[in-house]
């Protein structure tokens, strides 16, 4: 077993994966930039290390300087987490020759299956059932255009180097493509570098089902069942589940099995996710594989009560798995947010700020990787992503209660959070009955909840207003002054209230 | 104390106190009683409204308006009075949507500009896509809240920009 190990990330995610080092008794070393200084994940390993870097985001995509610093701090192993380079070969391949182990798959599979139209191909092969579309990468309007046509409208187009929804558009019909294409392009160059699109035939509200896989090196194989992430707002997963509501256990078998022989057929090694659209007639097809740990793990990890982050760690290294896939159990049900930074009143615009007062909901079945504290800045450097709540209940149901329950005592002050807008989907009747699908905001989310969520309490607010104005305002600002009795300096919020008149 | 107008995010509410009561307050008539049960800092309070725990953030801005947080949920409420009003009347005020002024569009974060789909003297209806911004690696469309002519673009293509920087003018129709 290592002794210690660099986690290349940061946010909640790193905190997730320190705390799975520590109880396997591994150091930890975090890497940060400086204006992470004071973020918890930073202190929440043994050792921190400063990285620098153009924009703060660069300093944790510049592989030469975090695998210097891996020597110089000794560790053996690094463990990239998701997002910035987890998923990227170089980086794989970069550790591997400095001798560091990569906590994750080998870097061929990361090649294969981050290019979309290798992976359609080897999929193929493989015999796992791919959506109809185009084999090659484009850049160019014009034959992009003679493509979709071809395929038919509605068309999905992705960034060929890209996931996670970054450079993916929607175009339903023949008009609105040249704007789709351009912006998938920008979107795509822009996150990834690369703007060459993929282009394929559109299903119409599937289910996004995506089953867990995890292989040791010693060719040993096993899928930890599915997770539902159909609740996506923009392409981006916002609420996910396990199990599904429309799997039954043939399917789930039958689903399992493919996504083993896409895991083989890469040679794949750690923990990975197999994503496939399941479409009404419960078709499904290989959408894409996700060679990390996801943001969603821990929905996987509450059913089965296997510790994703540690078996990444005992699998690289060198340990076999502890388990088959008979011994693989599934119980109860388990349900996770994300809360982001966002304001669901306000197009979802991302909310910058302190956090002001922070108190996380606890108790029986909650669970919440957090990335913040109070007195942390919020920026507009990274993901909008604060901490996921995740709950288990021993159905559904109890899920979905305890889920409300724990979001509407979820306090942070300081940004706007998303929040209420998971509330009225917890409380959704579609959504408690297991009717949904990726177009459920689009098609059965009425926003105007959220206005009724707001003016339900509208007296008793105003009778807060008007106490507190009473209580602050009044005494500290006597007619004859200029203002200087104004009781704090917000900026952030005066501007919003500004911007909203 | 004269009684307050409180408009929160476009309705009306009058807050009555009477002399001597510090726990109640009148809201549209009915009553409804107050205690600060604690301060956790200069601006989060927890209350109880008739027994009904509410914990709330309270932000005051140098000209009462108030930005008040419950449960996720900000409320934006400006307070005055028959007074303030009347003189507010005398005295105008731009505050960017007087009738048949002009609405001005503010960067609603701090981002970068990928492309503007307005120039000075478009024509534009409520819900037409302005600009998009680019702000945490996701594009983000500013519509149009009013309809009207675009009438002067600070904005360009390719730059970035600090929330709150006036990005365009657009005259009400």
């Amino acid at each position: 077993m290592f002794k210690k190990i660099l986690v290349a990330n940061r946010g909640e995610i790193a905190v997730r994966i320190m705390r799975a080092a520590r109880e396997l008794s591994v150091e930890t070393v975090s890497i940060f930039h400086e204006v992470d200084r004071e973020m918890p994940f930073v202190h929440s390993a043994d050792f921190a290390w400063r990285i620098y870097g153009e924009t703060p985001k660069a300093a944790y995509l510049d592989i030469q300087q975090i695998i210097e610093v891996a020597q110089k701090s000794g560790a053996e192993a690094i463990h990239p987490g998701y997002g910035f380079l987890s998923e990227n070969a170089k980086f794989s391949q970069a550790c591997i020759d400095a001798g560091i182990k990569f906590i994750g798959p080998k870097p061929e599979a990361i090649e294969v299956m981050g290019n979309k139209t290798k992976a359609r191909e080897l999929m193929s092969k493989a015999g796992v059932p791919i959506v109809p579309g185009t084999q090659e990468k484009i850049t160019d309007l014009k034959k992009a255009y003679e493509i979709a046509k071809k395929l038919g409208y509605p068309i999905l187009l992705k960034a060929s180097a890209g996931g996670g929804g970054k450079g993916m558009r929607l175009v339903e019909k023949e008009e609105d493509f040249v704007e789709g294409f351009e912006g998938a392009k920008r979107e795509s160059l822009k996150a990834f570098g690369d703007d060459s699109i993929y282009i394929e035939k559109y299903i119409v509200n599937p289910k996004h089902i995506e089953f867990q896989i995890i292989a040791d090196e010693h060719g040993n194989y096993v899928h930890l069942g599915e997770r539902d992430c159909s609740i996506q707002r923009r392409h981006q997963k916002i609420i996910e589940e396990a199990p599904s509501t429309v799997l039954d256990k043939d399917l789930r078998r039958r689903m399992g099995v493919v996504a083993i022989n896409a895991a083989k057929a890469c040679g794949y090694v750690n923990a990975g996710t197999i994503e496939f659209i399941l479409d009404k007639n419960k078709n499904f097809y290989f959408l894409e594989m996700n060679t990390r740990l996801q943001v969603e793990h821990p929905v996987t990890e509450r059913i089965t009560g296997i510790d994703l982050a540690k078996e990444q760690i005992l699998i690289a290294s060198g340990e076999k798995l502890s388990f088959t896939q008979e011994e693989v159990n599934w119980r109860g049900h388990s349900i996770e947010c994300r809360i982001y930074a966002e304001d669901p009143f306000n197009n979802f615009l991302p909310s910058t700020g302190k956090i002001q007062y922070l108190r996380e909901p606890g108790g029986k079945g909650v669970r919440i990787d957090s990335g913040i504290e109070t007195g942390c800045e919020i920026n507009i450097y990274f993901d909008p992503m604060l901490a996921k709540l995740v709950v288990l209940g021993k159905d559904r149901l109890e899920a979905l209660n305890r889920m409300e329950r724990a979001l509407s005592n979820y306090r942070i002050k300081g940004v706007r959070t998303n929040i209420p807008f998971l509330l009225a989907v917890m409380k959704h009747p579609e959504f408690r009955y297991g009717y949904f699908d990726t177009g459920f905001i689009d098609h059965s989310f009425d926003f105007d909840v959220l206005r009724k969520m707001k003016a339900e309490n509208e007296e008793f607010v105003a009778a807060i207003a008007a106490f507190g104005y009473r209580m602050l305002r009044n005494k500290q600002k006597p007619a004859s002054t200029d203002g200087s009795g104004k009781i704090q300096t917000n900026k952030w919020k005066q501007s919003q209230i500004k911007l909203r008149n | 104390m004269e009684p307050l107008i409180l408009k929160i995010d476009d309705k009306e509410f009058t807050a009555e106190f009477v002399r001597d009561d510090h726990v109640s307050v009148w809201i549209n008539g009915k009553k409804f009683q107050i205690e600060l049960l604690k301060k956790y800092s200069e601006n989060i309070f927890s209350f109880a409204v008739d027994q009904k725990l509410m914990q709330v953030q309270l932000d005051f801005d140098n000209d009462d308006n108030l930005l008040l947080s419950l449960d996720g949920l900000t409320y934006e409420i400006s307070i005055t009075n028959e007074t303030k009003r009347m003189l507010a009347k005398f005295i105008h005020t731009d505050n960017g949507t007087g009738a048949g002024g002009n609405f001005k569009l503010k960067a609603p974060m701090p981002g970068m500009i990928v492309k503007i789909l307005v120039d000075v003297g478009t024509e534009v209806s409520k819900g037409d896509k302005l600009v998009i911004i680019e702000a945490m690696k996701m594009e983000n469309s500013l519509t149009s809240p009013v309809a009207g002519i675009i009438k002067s673009l600070n904005a360009k293509e390719g730059t970035a920009v600090e929330k709150g920087v006036l990005l365009m003018e657009i005259e009400n129709h």
